[in-house]
């Protein structure tokens, strides 16, 4: 089983390192490889030009026929999906997982989520969320309903 | 330039571990490792001269049904998505996966949604188990419902038949309940409803149907026979009659009884005639009519002082310019759910209780000879007397919210 996860991370890993998407950079991947931290530089001309974030991935050792953890550490970005415990509201890391999407994509679609985004707002249930959510957000039963941001 | 097109249709990438053809099969070692794109190219470009891209989907097992176990290196395309294919190996695992997490559902392709067309032996144990835990997930909220049901049908059983006891007395409960174990549908169905009824008699919702019900329920008893003191049935056929009149009425029985405790009437004659009035024309007098309107903040009438015992027309009482305050809640249905059931089913506690109080008066035990006769003006009184109170409690109130009744002093110290 953790043949297809080393060999899948080690893959991705080495592509990420060759030629980085844009806005995206591995800081640290730990030796199993098992944890993450990525780097992500917010697109010019967005609202949140400037800045930069980290995400870190977990790996569970389904991966990748089990989706990764993902989570903002440090300063998560101020962004209505995003709750101020750095858990993320995004279907692709939940149950719309597929094992044909890879951490560079998983990166992309929150650039690309933080670019679409006008307002800086945090989500209206943070409080509430925030308070009760569990360590992973993986725990959390999310409810997916606004495609806009 | 490099081109990834011309390297997905040459090489084919696993979309499960990322492993292109050119490189290990899944069997092999992970440790050896290109670490650039231009190695990769290179044992690509070996892989294409050897032949080994058009050789391999021959080889693929998955064309003869016959054998089931596949060696690592084969690849499959399970659907029409250009470029997702995987190896046969990967795959599997992946459909493992889905079989665990999603039992019973059909696995796809997660960009195509194509149902794969899986070639395995009958899981007849698999399919069972599948189909009972998927019956069972179906059937959890009908069986919830129907053992909520149940519950509650046999809860308000037993409530029926201790209201029974406790208003009608032992001997009478006995002759009741004990039909010589022919339990026919006034048990099955008579006894579940009494808390049902209870809850219903302290709403409005069932005014129409209560004053006919009783004659519903006992229309299976011989005729009813009109004695002083009125028979249990006779006085449950009056019950809802009663309590409609008194509801409909719009309390002018309390008020009346008020205006006889407090002693608000000017003279003897108009009580005569309050009273006449009431049980003549089934009716009240104007004066009465304008104080019950008074009620209601949305019509200014003026007050006959003299009757309701306000000081003051409504509009001069009122500061200019200010709201009128709200006026206070008037005595009517219950204002929450635990209110209306507490009430409701205490009931037959209450006039049991009752029941026995006056029970202990001799003149009145010689008057009203049977235990439920004696509970069920006990609870009369008790309600009445409730009501009573809380309406001359209201009208109290409303008449400080109005500003009367309550002065602030000048300071005079």
């Amino acid at each position: 089983m953790s043949n297809i996860f080393l060999k899948r991370l080690t893959k991705e890993l080495r592509d990420m390192k060759a030629n980085p998407p844009a806005g995206i950079s591995i800081e640290n991947a730990d030796d199993n490889l098992n944890k993450w931290t990525v780097k992500l530089d917010a697109a010019e001309g967005t609202i949140y030009a400037g800045e930069s974030f980290q995400l870190r991935f977990t790996f569970g050792n389904k991966y990748p026929l089990e989706s990764p953890e993902v989570v903002f550490i440090g300063k998560p970005p101020v962004h209505p999906h995003i709750y101020s415990n750095g858990h993320i509201c995004l279907s692709i890391l939940y149950d719309q997982w597929s094992p044909a999407l890879t951490v560079s994509a998983v990166c992309l679609s929150i650039l690309s989520m933080l670019s679409s985004c006008a307002l800086k707002e945090l989500p209206p249930d943070n409080a509430s969320y925030v308070l009760r959510a569990g360590a992973s957000p993986k725990n959390t039963t999310w409810a997916f309903h606004d495609d806009t941001v | 330039m490099y081109s990834i097109e011309a390297e997905r249709i040459e090489a084919r990438t696993c979309w499960i571990c990322l492993e292109s053809e050119s490189e290990d099969t899944p069997r092999d070692n992970p440790e050896p490792r290109r670490s650039s794109r231009v190695g990769r190219m290179s044992s690509l470009s070996i892989a294409a001269i050897l032949g080994n891209s058009n050789s391999t989907p021959s080889a693929s097992p998955l064309s003869a049904p016959s054998s089931r176990t596949t060696d690592a290196s084969a690849w499959v395309h399970p659907c029409r998505c250009l470029g997702l294919d995987a190896h046969h190996l990967c795959l599997l695992r992946f459909v493992a996966e889905r079989r665990t997490t999603h039992p019973g559902d059909p696995v796809k392709c997660p960009v195509c949604l194509y149902v794969y067309d899986i070639d395995e032996e009958a899981d007849w144990l698999g399919a069972v188990l599948a189909f009972g835990d998927r019956a069972t997930r179906s059937l959890v909220p009908y069986a919830t419902f129907t053992a909520i049901s149940a519950t509650v049908y046999i809860m308000s059983t037993a409530y029926g038949a201790y209201a029974i006891v406790a208003t009608c007395g032992p001997q009478l409960a006995d002759s009741i309940l004990s039909d010589d174990g022919m339990w026919g549908s006034r048990t099955w169905i008579g006894m579940p409803m009494i808390p049902i009824a209870l809850i219903a008699s302290r709403l409005d919702i069932a005014d129409n149907v209560l004053p006919v019900l009783p004659f519903l329920i006992l229309s299976n008893q011989q005729p009813i026979s009109i004695t002083l003191p009125p028979s249990p049935t006779v006085t449950l056929c009056f019950l809802p009659w009663a309590r409609q009149a008194i509801r409909k009425q719009d309390l002018v029985v309390y008020r009346v009884l008020i205006y006889f405790a407090t002693w608000q009437f000017n003279n003897n004659r108009a009580i005569y005639k309050e009273i006449w009035r009431l049980v003549y024309h089934f009716t009240i007098s104007k004066s009465l009519t304008a104080a019950s309107t008074t009620l209601h903040p949305n019509t200014d009438t003026t007050i006959n002082t003299a009757v309701v015992g306000e000081q003051q027309p409504i509009a001069n009482a009122q500061p200019q310019g200010f709201p009128p305050p709200a006026p206070p809640r008037r005595p009517g249905p219950p204002s929450s759910l635990p209110r209306l059931l507490m009430g409701a089913l205490l009931l037959p506690a209450i006039a049991s209780f009752a029941g026995t109080v006056l029970g202990a008066v001799p003149f009145l035990r010689s008057k009203l000879p049977s235990v439920f006769l004696r509970s069920t003006v006990g609870a009369g009184l008790v309600i009445l007397g409730r009501d009573i109170i809380l309406y001359w409690d209201f009208v109290r109130r409303r008449k400080r919210a109005m500003g009367n009744g309550r002065r602030i002093r000048d300071f005079t110290g």
